[in-house]
Order: C-alpha cells, then structure tokens, then sequence
C-alpha cells in the first residue's frame, strides 16, 4: 500500500511518542493507524504488547488481520469488554471495598435487557402510586430512562446522587415536571442497592467500580504499567468520558500511545459519548497531527459539505460546484416518494451498472411501513435489500417473536396468551414452502386452545396431522404436513421436560429441527435465532445467579422477561449484523445506524427528507446528554433556544457524516404528507430547496448578504398588561391574578 | 389575478405594524386582502433579505385547513406576479398546527415522550369512551341518581342510565376537559381547587369531571399522545415557561395574521398574546356575526370584540360586493331587529353592528344586479317531511332552469341534511353532500374493518367477497371502480372457488394463469383479478407487522387523501394500544374494534393535509346540501335556508326555555347538565374572580348564548346566498314548532 507523506510521518514516529490524530472521516487516519501498530510491532521491542481500543468491532475492522512477524496480535477491544475482563480478573482485589453483599462471589455483568427488567420491576408499584406523573411517556420508556440516566451519569463521571440536583439545576422547561428526577434518581437508587445486595453490575457499576475501585488500585496499575503497552484508541469521539479518563490514567504506564479523532463526529451521544471530552486528551500528546485530504468523497460530494457547513460561502471560493453532488425531488403523498425513490435506483443499478451494494438507502426512521414499501417496490424490479435496524424491542423482530411464541407453547408463562395467528406465522417463520393460507388451514385444524388457571394462560393441545379430515389433509402438500408433524413432535417431546428454560428450548429446536431439511436455516433467521438465544441464555445467567447468591427476598422470573418483551423492551445491539450484508443486496438503515457502520457508499438515497426527525435529535426526558456532562455550565439552563441549537448542530454534524462516507451523490427525495397523512416539513426540505435554487438553476449562485429584518418593538402596557417582560410562568401570574386576558376586562 | 382594493382595503393595506383589528362583514373580500396584505409584508420581509431565504416569516393562522389552503394559493398567486418564490418568508397554517409547530422538538421541557402521537377525534374519542366506562364501573350509578329527574318513572329512570347516561357523560366530559384545558387546568389542580365547592349538586359532578379526566389524561399519557387542547394546552406551557424560545419565535414571526379570530379561544388567543407580545404586530380579522362555534368549542367572539376596541387601528370592512342588494337588506334587516327590537333585551348583542354597504358605482367587485323577486320567505308550516320534499323539487328545478347557477340546501343538522339527500337522490341530478366528515371516516374504518376481516380468515370466502365488494363495487370513484355486471362476473368466479390457496398460492403460477385464462374475461377483467389478488396477498405477508404499521401499509394501498390516510393513522395507533393490552386479541377482533372506534369518529379540522378544500364553483347546476356551520366561509348563487322555526332559530322568550336545544332532557329541574358542570368549572378555576357557583345560572347562560348563537347562524344562512334566497320552515320532529318569531318579523316586513 502506498501512503502518503503525511501518513509515512505518523506511521515512522517515534516508538514512544503520544500522537494526537485527527481528521475528517475518511482521510486515512485508520489505515495509516494500522499501519503504524504494524511498524511498531515489527520494528520495537520484542515484548511490548498493541492494545487498541475502538467504540465497537465495526470500528475496528482494519486492525483485525493484523499480526507481527513473530505471530503477535495486538488486543483489539471496546473500553466496555475490557474494563469486564479487567473486574473479572480482579475481582478479589476490590471486592471488599466496592460495598458488595456477597464478597465471596464473583459479580454477575448485567445485560441491558436483564437491568430493564429488574428496573421495571421496582418502579411498576411505584408508577402505580404516581411516579412520574409528571411524563408523558409510555411505561418501557420510563425504565428505560432511568436506567440510561444512570449509565450517562456514571460515563460522564458524575456521581448518581447529584442527578437530580443537576437536572432540576438546569431545567428550563415546565416546573410541573420537577419532581420526576428526584424519582428518578430515588428509583436508580433502590436498582443500586438491589445490584449492591445481589451482587449484581450493570453498566453504570461497572464504569463506576472500575474507575473509582481497580484504576486506582497499586496492583492493578503496576500490572498494567508492566506491559508497557503501545496504546492505540480509534475513534476516541465515539466514546464515554470514562473512557477518556482511563486513557489520561494510563498514560504515563504506556510505552506509546495514539489517539485518534474523527472531527465532527460523536454520533453516539445518546448513549453519553463525548466528543468534547475527547478533545481534553489533546493535552496529554505532545505530538499533534491532522489529516485533511479525503480518500472517499468526490470533490463535489466535499463543496456540497462546504456549503452545508458554511451556507454563506462564495461559489468562487469552492474548488468546483456542488451541482452533480446531489438531486432532489419533492412530491405530495409519501407512496409517490417511495416509487420515485425504487424506480431510482432501479435505474442506478440496471441502467447505470452501479452495483446493489454500493447504494445505501437512508432515512432517520426506517418505519415497518417504510421499509416494507421499498423492500417490495425493488423487489418488483428484481432487487434485494438489506435492513440494518438496531436497537429495537424484541418483540418487532419477526424471528425472535416467532421463538417466543414456540417457547410459550412449550411452557406456558403463565398470563401470556398466544393466539392462533401467532402461531401460524411462527410456523410461516420456520417452515419453508409455508403459505400464510395453508398455514392458517393447518394451524386452524391442529391446534386447539385451552385456557387455564385465573390469569387466562392459553395453552394449546395438537393433534396430530393425520387427525384431519381428508378434505383438510389433501389441500396440505405433503412435504409441509410432514414438516408440521416433526415440529408437534418435537413440541410435546419438550412439553415432557418441564424443567427445561427458554432458552434451552430455542437452542434444542434450532439443533433438533431448523437443521433439517425444509426448516428455514436462511440468514435473517439464524440472525434473529442468535438474537433471541443470546437474550435469553444471558437472562438465564441471572436467574441461576439469583437463585445462587442472591437474596431470597428479590426473586426474578421468566414471567418478567416475557412482561417486559410484550411491554416493548429493546434488545441489545448487534453490530454482526452488518456482516451479514449479501453483496447484491442495497442496504436500508437508519442515519445514526450507518453513521456508526464505518462503512462508504457511491450512492446515498436519502428519504422522507421532509420528516422533522432529520433535525430533531432527541435528549430523553430524563437523560439529557448534553446537561449529564462535566461540561455542562452549572447555571445553564437548558431550554427550547438551547435544544433548537443543539438540534441546528446536531443536523449539520450528521450530514457531514453522511456525506464524508458519500463517494458520488446524494439523491434526496420527500413527501409533502408523511405516510400517516399528516404535514411535515424539516429544515432538512428548506436546505435542499435552497441548494436546488443555488446550484441547479441558471440564476446567481452566490449566497444572499446577510441582511436582518427589523420590525419596530412595541410594547403597550395598555395592550399587553403583564407581557412586556419577560413572561413569568403560568403559576406566577395566576397567584397574582395577572393571567393576560384578565386585565382587559370581559363583558 | 386582478384586485383593485377599496378605500377601506387600502387602508389595510397601508398597515406596517402594531395591533391592528378588522371586523369584516360577509362578502367584504377579506381573504383577498388579508392575502394581498401578507403579500405586501412577506415583500418587504424577503426584499430586506436580498432573497436570501430569511430566518423570519410572516406567520398567518387560520381556523381551518381549508381556510389555510385557500390563502396559500392567493399569497402564492400575489407573490408570483411580483416576482417572488412561493413558499418562502412566510407560513400559513392552523392555530393547531402552529401549535404543534411550537411543540414539535421541545417535547423535553414538557416531560413528553419524542414519540408522542397528535389524536384526532377519532383516537380521543376512543381513549375519552375507556375512560368514561372505568368511571361508570367505578361509580355505579351514584350520580346519575343525582342528577335524574325524580318525576320520571323509575323504568323510564333505568332506560335512560343503560341507553343514555354513557354516551351524554362522554359528550358533556369531552367538551368540559377542553374547556378545562383551555383554563390550563389538569386534573391534579381540578382536584385541589374541589374544595371551593360546596354544592352538594356540582361537587359531585366535578368529581366525575376529575375522574374521567385523570383517566383520560393517564391514558394519553402513557400512549404517548396530546389530543388537540394538549397542542395549545402544552404550547402555552412552553412559552410560558421558557423565554428564550419565545424571544426566539417573537423573532421568527415579526407579523402574526389571524383570520376568522372571532372562533379563537381564550388560550389560542393567549398564545397569540404571548408571540405577538415583542412586537405587538398582530393583526385579527374576523366577524364577530360569524361567530357560530361556540357551543362546540371554547371559542368566543367577546375576545376579538375586545381587541377590536383596544387595537390601536380599528378598520372595519363594511362593504360587500359578494351579495344583490335584496340579500343585504335581508342580513342588514336582521342585525337591526335583533340590535334594536328582540324581545329579549339580554340577546340584542347577540348580533352587532356595522351594517353591511353595498359597494359604491363603478366598483371591479360590485353586487350583482337587485332582484327582489329572489328572496323568498315561504309561509307554509311544512312538517319536516313535506319541507324536505318540498325543497328538493324546488331546487331541482331552480337548478333545471339556471344550470349555470350554483345552488346549496342548508340544514341545521347532519341528520336532516342527510334525509335531504336521500330524497334527492330520486331525482336525475348530481348532489354533493358535504356533511360532517363522519360518512368519509366511517368509510376509510370499514374499509379497513373488512380488510381485517378477511386477514383473520383469509380462507373465508364471505370475507373475501365482502371484501372485493368494498373495493369494486361500493367505492364509487376512483381506480378500483367495476360496473355491476363486471363485478358480478368476478364475484362469480370467487364464489366457486373451493379453496382459496389455490387461487392465491397455486402450486405453478403457470396453473393460475391457465384458470384465468380459461375463464374466457377479457384483459380488463383478468388484469383487475391478478391485481385484487396482489393487494390481498400483500397484506397477507404483511400480517407480522405491528398492527399500527399493518394498517398504515394497507392504507398506502388503498387511500389517496389525506384524510383517510390520517383516519387509518388514527386507527393504527388505537389498535396498537388495544393490543398492547390484550395481547390475545385477534385480527377479527380488531375489525371490531376499528368499527367501534369509527362509529363515534368525527373528523376534526387541525393537522391533516390537502385534500379538504370544497369550492362550490366546482358544482355548478348541482345542488350542493350542507349544514348552516359547514356553510361558512362558501357562497352560492341559490341558497335555501331551513328548518328556520323557533326550536332550531329560538327567540329567547321564556316560553321556550322548557322547550330548548339542550341534552340530556332527563336531568331534574330542567337544568343543562354540561353548562352546570361548565359553570361549576369556571367558579372552582378561578377565571373570573368572585364567580360562586348558583345552581340553574349555567343552564340560563348557556341558553341565552345558545339563542344568540343562533341568530348568528341564521345571518351566516343569509349571507351564503349572492342572487337568490329561499327561506323555509317545518314543524318540527314532533309536530309542535311554528315558524321562528325572528324569520315571520322578517317575512312579515318584507315586500318584493
């Protein structure tokens, strides 16, 4: 590989230097990365050990291959795995300072799934007595909240007890919702103590117990000085400020460190990534470069950039024009949009030759609806698509609910009720040549449903195929009846164990039935068997822990894990899902999801450009990221002007992602309506019709002065009693008799 | 687009800031010069920017879609003939969608979920019904035993609390919760302020008040979701609290102009209040005469009247062009007898002056010629029977004779614009009903209904018939239309069909193609099979969606408006609920379900998209029925006013207070359970200092309103009409009514 100058300065640098990287996206920093963990293998000491860090296996790709002559890897891994490994390791070490109850055992890790349940499960009474009245928030959300509450604060180091200080210190919204965080934080409280008296670590422990109880240990930090790491950590802006603080720790312990930042990026704030935290770890490299030329985008893909980020810049300052960067088409109703959308790349793969793989379709929500439109539209063309959506509840993956169903049949949890179209589409799921019609014809004469005990638990009796009537059983083709005649079997067979768990039940069908011949062993569906195994064999970790070493006066169950899966709880992410990519397949995903793939396209189709979620980035009610940080000015005040700014920066950030991962073009297209037939617009359609009135027409391509419309102030007491200042709220002007109308006297 | 303004016009047109208010007669060409106002502003906003697209914009709000749309085409049609881009400098919209304009990505300071959905009436309707039955079970029936006449017999007591008491609780709580929320009351502040009242009548009904409301609010909040009092409710809150943002939009909108704003409510007027506060350039246009939802809504025109009077310009349009000068004097005429001469002092405000002018000789917009012979005051006593048969023949004739003439028939009530059209429908002329848009929310739910019929049991050859049949055959418009004999082939074939999956799943396509072809159907019908069949199988494969995205899906395929693609939005959300808590509900069940929900859905102006504008241009030589309300704001060359008797057009005299428009009529002591509640509400709330509740006040207040209210509808029935006007009566429903006093005063004087 040939590099540039600038990456051979970076790559032949001193074996002990402390390297600042930084640069757009796309200029090269990982290769030339590589490419020095490389040297410094080959060209060191014999036993300095590469430890490098990335904020997830996507972003670290490029450093996989890598091994030295003598056959040494470096450690590839996130700073989450590691700071496990490190707690699993040490344990004893600080066992007895962490407050623990059962300082003999070793810590269960918690899952995100398994903390939502246990957190679902101390807050239910409590919503029930009026907890978080003040939210208009489903129920799901509200666990959810609270528990990233208390992962952001632990990232961002911030003690849990000053949470709700810090948010109702910062508040600028309705004083009605105050006392939800003191709730908040009395409800993550009360997860702490359950966690402290079970034994139990989930994230926020984790990152708290690391960085309060083993970074600061003796032993601990002697043991790591004595590896005399070469330290690299990508992507640094991609990561919590623990993690940053863990590097300025460990610094001085390192024989060379590389640190390396994505300018403009920090994509996953919501999980309390910091960008600007990461920008303080300049101070503790000496060395300091930048890479500025991109590998990726055309340079009318970067004027396009140029003139996103700076809208007053001047067509004679851009190296060439945006014009062949992007197109945009708008029309009323959303099926029209999406017809535009398919025929275009249609047209992109059979009549321009572009290959499937390199067009990605983008849409900051990628709804059912959305996805199923285009998914069929291409289809009709003879296109395949990809659908990358992490993150989401359980119970929408359609393999995954079809397990959950087959495990209901099995053993009943009790209050669950599993319908008959449950289970014809669980059978639709796994069995192939399977219509949905014969499907219902089987299901409908085999399964009969029986209710029991006072929740109404549905269970189910199957008869066997051949107890059909013949009419029945000659319209079933029968390859499938025999098909149908292995999963009753293999049901009641496990109906007999009644011991056996959920997850034992997913891995004995995938190992007793998918594998033979006409079950469905088809990508999507080993994706969605490994999902809902992984799930499930993690939770019963807990309960077998639980049972072990927790208290005998907090008990967890299966019926928790189904209640929270039916209420909507989100399943963990799975980066290995974008490997599974087929190469003639277009990818569909979401923005945020393919900002953090890592990965480039020729052609970005961007839809539903009109959708307000293309500017509106969401803070959580309880979790604001930007307020849960140590960079937050305590007498801010986080109110709608802020949030709007945020909101303003937030867009350009992501559109600048997108476009420095965009080798050709951007074809946006929007719809007046959105697919609910309400109105939308976004700053998003304002920006592309001004870039279509800029650069696509024959009309003056220089940006407009900036010129402000001034209207004359005006405030007539005798017309506007009590608003002339600023508005006191609603409250105030009650108790004062002051509500606005009530001065100008009524008839 | 040719506008030659008026004096009075141009000296709107003169306008450059402050608080500017214009009472605006009907006719007057309000909308041509607001629009042409806003033209001027939006000019110099964007002239100011050198084109550049500036961060301001002249906001312009409007009470409905229609409304709205209508002053974007002229805005855009003025702009365009000086140069300018549509679209650009400025935005039109309903107050709801500012509302939700004003909300929308500041959900946070609200402590509301990024997800949360906007309900129409359809879904709050829903949610309101489940709130109201878990009361009922809660309360038994405590407070019906309260509130009911004790001198009717205890059967005909039992009838009313199982066939009545739930649907007037449902219809008297949703009108006192937006009332509520017009106060910027929850149910927490409701429940605190209770103690203020010691009537042992109202405390009682304030309690259910608080009840339904807090399970109503419960539910909402959990969804998450704002129903459209949430979206002005939530948008004061924010403004309210956080001075910032306001600062920020009292920048963005330097100049707020309000039409029809004598239909604002206290809390849209605030919100105003609040933008308009820096700048103080907001200007209202409405007619106060026009001020006909009252009873629906909480709107009120004593607050444009008071701003009118505390504006520093006051320009009223008092000049019409739109009606013959026979029409005027018909309107001018009622204003002065209700001003001067109604025999009940306490309603001569009921209507106020100007007098509408006609315009002056020489005007580009003038009257039409004066006709007297067109106004006719017909003095038959009809029953209702006879006055619908007797109308539709006579506007069936009109339109025979003067094709070219555009003609409406309004009625005080869906219902009995309804039986209209039925009747009509015998003769061989087109009517166009615009009726409450329940019919076209019904029809997108049943459509849907039938749908999930047919995916609970896709081998059911009843379902798929019934669903072909909705499709091809009752839709009446549109791609999917089959004349009956063609659908009757088709029909033939589904009803063979033995087993479905063959026809759907065949085992070779090939084998499909030959049952097609052996059917002998020409292309058209064959094509229209395999296109039938691709929806449904597409909907098949789609059964293990989420029900809300199921139902959006299939809306994509089969609705084209906005409407109804909003309707099975609406649906899906609910549905999406329903299931989220009873999860073994099956797709049959949810067809019911959707059925339901439909039965009590009654569309409401506010978010949704293009497609409700109605011009009556567009209907010439048809007759066009319509109810007074949904009149406004349209004009046509023939109007036929009926119904005009003293139950529908009251005159306010004490005879006729026993006998009023009010509901339920079995509550003792003739009192009008709502406005009770609604009085009781506003003494406990603290909106007028001093106010103590006196049980019977509400229910006398709320009648006098409601007498005056209908003066005003009866005016906005006689400005409709440009060239002719056909006034009638009937009897009544019971046979007991006579000719209302208000329109015989008017017959009696009137000579052609």
């Amino acid at each position: 590989m040939i590099f540039t100058k600038d990456q051979t300065t970076l790559i032949e640098s001193s074996p002990t230097a402390r390297i600042w990287l930084s640069g757009k996206a796309g200029c090269g920093k990982s290769t030339a990365a590589a490419e020095r963990v490389r040297f410094l293998m080959e060209n060191g000491d014999a036993w300095p050990q590469a430890l490098i860090f990335t904020p997830g296996r996507n972003y670290g790709s490029i450093y996989q291959d890598l091994i030295s002559r003598e056959g040494i890897r470096p450690q590839l891994t996130t700073y989450n795995s590691y700071i496990q490994s490190c707690l699993k390791l040490f344990w004893p070490l600080i066992a007895d300072e962490s407050g623990y109850g059962r300082k003999r055992a070793y810590p269960m890790f918690l899952t995100i799934e398994a903390a939502q349940i246990i957190m679902a499960k101390l807050i239910k009474p409590r919503r029930n007595a009026g907890y978080f009245n003040g939210l208009t928030a489903s129920p799901s959300r509200v666990f959810n909240q609270v528990m990233v509450a208390m992962h952001k604060c632990a990232a961002a180091g911030i003690p849990f007890d000053d949470y709700a200080t810090m948010m109702k210190g910062s508040w600028g919204g309705d004083g009605a919702i105050l006392p939800v965080f003191d709730q908040a934080q009395e409800c993550g409280a009360l997860f702490r103590q359950v966690c402290l008296e079970n034994n139990l670590l989930d994230y926020s422990l984790q990152l708290d117990v690391f960085t309060h109880q083993l970074l600061p240990n003796p032993v601990f930090r002697n043991w790591l000085k004595e590896q005399r790491l070469h330290f690299v950590f990508d992507n640094l802006e991609e990561e919590v400020p623990a993690a940053h603080h863990f590097v300025r720790e460990i610094e001085p312990l390192c024989r060379s460190m590389l640190l390396i930042s994505d300018r403009d990026g920090g994509y996953r704030g919501f999980m309390g990534c910091d960008p600007l935290s990461a920008e303080t770890l300049q101070e503790i490299c000496p060395v300091k470069m930048e890479f500025e030329e991109s590998f990726v985008s055309s340079p009318a893909v970067q004027a396009m950039e140029r003139v996103i980020t700076d809208p007053k810049v001047s067509s004679s300052e851009l190296p060439v024009s945006p014009r062949t960067a992007f197109s945009f088409a708008s029309g009323h109703h959303y099926p029209e949009m999406i017809r535009q959308a398919v025929n275009d790349v249609a047209n992109l793969i059979k009549v321009q030759g572009v290959a499937p793989k390199d067009i990605v379709i983008l849409a900051p929500l990628v709804s059912d609806v959305l996805y199923t439109e285009m998914e069929r539209g291409l289809w009709e063309q003879g296109i395949r698509v990809y659908l990358h959506r992490p993150s989401r509840p359980l119970l929408n993956e359609r393999v995954t609910r079809s397990l959950l169903t087959l495990c209901e049949l099995v053993h009943p949890i009790p209050g669950t009720q599993v319908r008959l179209l449950d289970i014809v589409q669980m059978a639709q799921c796994f069995i192939e040549d399977l219509d949905p019609m014969r499907g219902q014809l089987i299901v409908g004469g085999m399964f009969r449903e029986r209710k029991q005990d006072e929740m109404d638990t549905v269970t189910y009796d199957i008869k066997p195929f051949a107890s059909l009537s013949d009419e029945k059983r000659q319209r079933i083709p029968h390859p499938v009846a025999e098909r149908f005649e292995i999963l009753r079997k293999w049901i009641e067979t496990q109906r007999k164990n009644k011991a056996l768990s959920p997850d034992r039940v997913v891995s004995d069908f995938f190992t007793d039935v998918l594998i033979r011949e006409g079950f469905r062993t088809d990508p999507e569906t080993n994706l969605g068997i490994q999902k809902a195994a992984d799930s499930m064999s993690k939770y019963r970790a807990v309960l077998d822990y639980m049972e072990k070493v927790g208290r005998a006066d907090f008990r967890l169950t299966w019926a928790d894990y189904f209640e929270l899966v039916g209420l909507g709880m989100v399943n963990a992410k799975y980066y290995e899902e974008i490997y599974a990519q087929p190469e003639d397949t277009v990818l569909i995903s979401l923005t945020s999801a393919f900002l953090s793939m890592n990965r480039t396209a020729d052609y970005q189709i961007w839809l539903n450009v009109g959708a307000p979620r293309w500017w509106e980035h969401f803070y959580g009610e309880l979790t604001n990221d930007a307020v849960l940080s140590r960079f937050w000015p305590p007498e801010k005040r986080w109110d709608a002007l802020t949030a709007g700014a945020y909101n303003d920066a937030h867009m350009t950030r992501q559109l600048c992602g997108l476009l420095r991962r965009c080798r050709t073009q951007v074809r946006a297209y929007a719809s007046e309506l959105n697919e609910g037939g309400m109105e939308q617009r976004s700053k998003l359609l304002y920006l592309f019709s001004t870039l279509t009135r800029r650069f696509k027409f024959d009309r003056p391509s220089e940006p407009y002065p900036e010129v402000e419309f001034i209207s004359e102030l005006r405030e007539d007491p005798e017309i506007y009693p009590g608003v002339s200042d600023a508005p006191p709220i609603e409250d105030q002007l009650r108790a004062a008799g002051m509500l606005p109308f009530a001065n100008m006297g009524g008839e | 687009m040719a506008f030659t303004p008026r004096k009075e016009q141009l000296e709107i047109l003169s306008y450059t800031g402050g608080l500017m208010g214009i009472s605006a007669v009907p006719g007057s060409g309000k909308t041509f010069t607001l629009s042409a106002l806003a033209a001027d502003l939006i000019e110099k906003l964007v002239r100011a920017s050198e084109n550049q697209e500036p961060d301001q914009e002249i906001l312009i709000v409007t009470f409905s879609n229609a409304a709205a749309l209508n002053f974007s085409a002229r805005i855009a049609s003025f702009l365009a003939e000086r140069g300018l881009l549509p679209g650009i400098g400025y935005k039109v919209c309903t107050l709801h969608s500012m509302a939700l304009d004003i909300i929308r990505g500041h959900t946070q300071q609200l402590g509301i979920e990024d997800d949360f959905t906007v309900l129409d009436e359809v879904g709050s309707n829903a949610l309101l019904q489940r709130a109201v039955d878990l009361w009922l079970d809660a309360d038994m029936r405590d407070t019906f035993d309260l509130v009911i006449d004790p001198n009717l017999r205890p059967e005909k007591q039992d009838e009313h609390y199982r066939e009545k008491w739930q649907q007037d609780v449902t219809d008297i709580v949703r009108n006192v919760i937006s009332q509520a929320k017009d106060y910027h009351i929850t149910p927490e502040e409701l429940r605190t302020n209770l103690d203020k009242m010691e009537d042992r009548f109202a405390r009682p009904l304030l309690e259910m008040v608080c009840d339904i409301y807090g399970f109503y609010q419960t539910q909402l909040r959990n969804y998450p979701a704002m129903d459209f009092a949430d979206l002005m409710f939530n948008a004061y809150r924010l403004l309210a609290s956080d001075s910032a943002y306001l600062a920020y939009l009292q920048n963005r909108w330097p100049y707020i102009l309000e039409d029809e704003a004598q239909d604002s409510s206290l809390i849209q007027e605030e919100v105003l209040r609040l933008l308009t506060a820096r700048s103080g350039n907001w200007v209202r246009v409405g007619d106060p005469n026009q001020a006909i939802n009252e009873t629906f809504t909480t709107a009120n025109p004593k607050y444009l009247r008071n701003f009118i009077a505390k504006a520093q310009l006051n320009v009223p349009m008092e000049t019409a062009g739109r009606s013959q000068r026979s029409v005027l004097a018909q309107a001018n005429r009622l204003v002065n007898y209700v001003v001067n001469a109604h025999p009940n002092p306490a309603c001569r405000d009921g209507l106020t002056k100007p007098f509408i002018r006609l315009t002056p000789p020489g005007d580009k917009q003038g009257n039409p010629p004066d006709d007297p012979s067109r106004i006719v005051y017909d003095p038959q006593l009809y029953s209702t029977r006879d006055e619908i048969d007797a109308i539709s023949r006579l506007a069936v004739k009109h339109a025979q004779e003067r094709p070219s003439e555009t003609i409406a028939i309004l009625t005080p009530s869906n219902e009995y614009g309804k039986e209209f059209v039925n009747r009509l429908e015998d003769f061989p002329i087109e009517v166009v009903e615009v009726l409450k848009s329940t019919k076209k929310a019904r029809a997108s739910a049943d459509v849907i209904a039938v749908v999930l019929d047919w995916l609970s049991l896709p081998l059911n050859r009843k379902h798929c018939l019934a669903l072909f049949r909705m499709l091809y055959g009752e839709r009446e418009k549109g791609e999917f239309h089959l004349t009956a004999e063609d659908q009757a082939k088709i029909e033939a074939v589904f009803e063979a069909l033995e087993h479905p999956e063959e026809f759907f799943y065949p085992v070779s396509e090939d084998s499909l193609q030959q049952l097609i072809e052996s059917l002998g159907f020409e292309e058209f019908l064959q094509q229209t099979i395999f296109r039938f069949r691709y929806f449904l199988k597409r909907w098949l494969d789609a059964r293990f969606l989420p029900i809300d995205q199921l139902i959006l899906l299939i809306g994509q395929d089969l609705f084209h408006t906005s409407e109804d693609l909003c309707c099975a939005g609406q649906i899906g959300i609910l549905l999406s609920q329903i299931v989220r808590m009873n999860p073994e509900l099956g797709l049959g069940s949810m067809a019911a379900e959707v059925r339901k929900i439909a039965s009590n859905a009654n569309l409401y102006a506010g978010l949704r998209g293009s497609d409700s504008q109605f011009d009556p241009n567009d209907y010439p030589g048809k007759i066009v029925v319509t109810t007074y309300h949904k009149a406004k704001g349209l004009e046509w060359d023939q109007v036929f006013l009926t119904s005009c008797n003293n139950y529908d057009f009251p005159d306010g005299s004490e005879a006729q207070y026993v006998n009023r428009r009010y509901k339920p009529r079995y509550v003792r002591d003739n009192l009008d359970l709502q406005a009770e509640i609604l009085q009781a509400l506003k003494a406990v709330s603290g909106v007028e200092p001093g106010l103590r509740y006196r049980r019977g006040d509400g229910s006398r207040e709320a009648w006098l309103d409601g007498v005056k209210e209908r003066l005003r509808l009866l005016y906005v029935g006689i400005t409709r009409a440009k060239k002719g006007l056909y006034v009638s009566f009937n009897s009544g429903r019971y046979g007991k009514t006579t000719e209302a006093n208000v329109v015989m005063k008017l017959r009696a004087t009137w000579r052609n």
